[in-house]
């Protein structure tokens, strides 16, 4: 079968595949699998006290992004957080659990906040923050959902590659 | 009376022969043949799962079929897993299951009488529950699909398939809108300090 070639597609063949660990990584047994092996190496950066895959935790505020960029850098899903802001509290990070988040996806768990963070609830969420473990900037998604709550939505990338989203404006950041 | 009738009868009659010879004497590079759509749609299916959520359970493929230009066909692919993208998906007006997958079809009567688009297995989509059922309730997730553009011609099929359905060009996208907005550089200002600088206010 031929092919016909316009110069603005990128052909298939020329893609690469994603890598076989992103692939296995999210097929069933075997991802739980990796993802425990994984975590080996997040609890030991947090000293096992922090948010793990099955069950978030806060992080400090001055903890929260080296954490986040920790993930954005060695963990191939995706991993999500809130800032909460209730009354006259300062602002507080709480990271979700990444449990069934793949690399492209993550669960906002917006409309049940109090599920995860006790005592909040969707009005105390200021803003909501996800790694991009491909470091691209918020999609077309991301920014919908942004509008559909009113919130900003911060990417954080492997590599400094962070932005927010809001109200039809993108800034990009300059990592460190 | 009974002419009348006779006449409308047979008018009738001439109508249908006309569109069902339309489609038997059609040129072949004209007809689409939903097999070979089906099976892009399998291979698309096979190949995002494994990026969705619980590995597609709440997933509904979109494929939108258009003429790109003259005996050329294009079919965009995508899919949506909540109902983030809902308001957008009605002009999605039949379905047909690939593989016990929901796959919604969205084309115009004109390219359905053009290339004499048929198949058993393509019906109309009355209930919408159907989707409903299937997506996740609410708008959940963050993230962004996968997209898959395949344009027919002849004998030759491009095929393209777009890590980011965002990066799709704007004339095949299955969604006409999707936030751009303005990108500002901040060079003074990093992310972490702002994080830092947030916790003092």
């Amino acid at each position: 079968m031929g092919c016909l070639k316009l110069s603005y597609y990128e052909i298939e063949s020329c893609l690469p595949e994603a890598s076989p660990l992103r692939i296995s990584y999210v097929n069933g047994e075997v991802r739980e699998e990796k993802e425990h092996r994984f975590l080996g190496v997040v609890n030991q950066q947090t000293n096992g006290g922090g948010p793990t895959w099955d069950k978030g935790a806060f992080v400090s505020a001055d903890d929260f992004y080296g954490f986040m960029q920790d993930q954005a850098r060695g963990n191939p899903v995706e991993v999500a957080a809130f800032a909460l802001k209730k009354g006259n509290e300062e602002i507080k990070y709480f990271v979700l659990p990444w449990k069934g988040n793949t690399g492209k996806f993550s669960y906002s768990h917006l409309n049940e906040v109090a599920a995860y963070v006790p005592g909040y609830s969707l009005a105390d969420v200021i803003s909501s923050i996800h790694t991009h473990p491909f470091g691209s900037e918020p999609s077309g998604g991301d920014k919908k959902v942004s509008d559909a709550f009113k919130i900003p939505v911060y990417t954080i990338g492997p590599k400094g590659e962070d932005y927010i989203y809001f109200n039809g404006i993108t800034k990009k950041y300059s990592g460190d | 009376m009974k002419n009348l009738l006779l006449l409308s009868f047979v008018f009738f009659i001439s109508v249908s022969v006309s569109s069902a010879l339309n489609c038997i004497d059609r040129d072949s590079v004209k007809r689409i043949d939903f097999n070979e759509i089906r099976s892009e749609i399998e291979w698309f299916i096979k190949k995002v799962k494994p990026e969705s959520i619980e590995n597609g359970k709440y997933n509904v493929y979109l494929v939108k079929i258009y003429e790109e230009h003259k005996n050329q066909y294009c079919v965009t692919m995508g899919y949506i897993m909540d109902s983030l993208w809902a308001s957008e998906i009605s002009g999605f007006k039949y379905f047909t299951k690939v593989n016990d997958e929901l796959v919604l079809l969205e084309y115009s009567n004109a390219l359905r009488n053009k290339f004499c688009l048929e198949d058993k297995s393509i019906e109309l989509l009355v209930d919408t529950k159907l989707v409903s059922d299937k997506i996740y309730p609410g708008i959940e997730f963050l993230g962004s699909p996968s997209g898959y553009v395949c344009c027919f011609e002849a004998r030759n099929i491009l095929k393209v398939y777009y890590d980011d359905a965002d990066k799709i060009p704007d004339d095949k996208k299955i969604f006409k809108y999707i936030p751009q907005g303005t990108t500002i550089k901040m060079d003074s200002t990093s992310m972490k300090q702002m994080f830092k600088k947030k916790k003092k206010n």
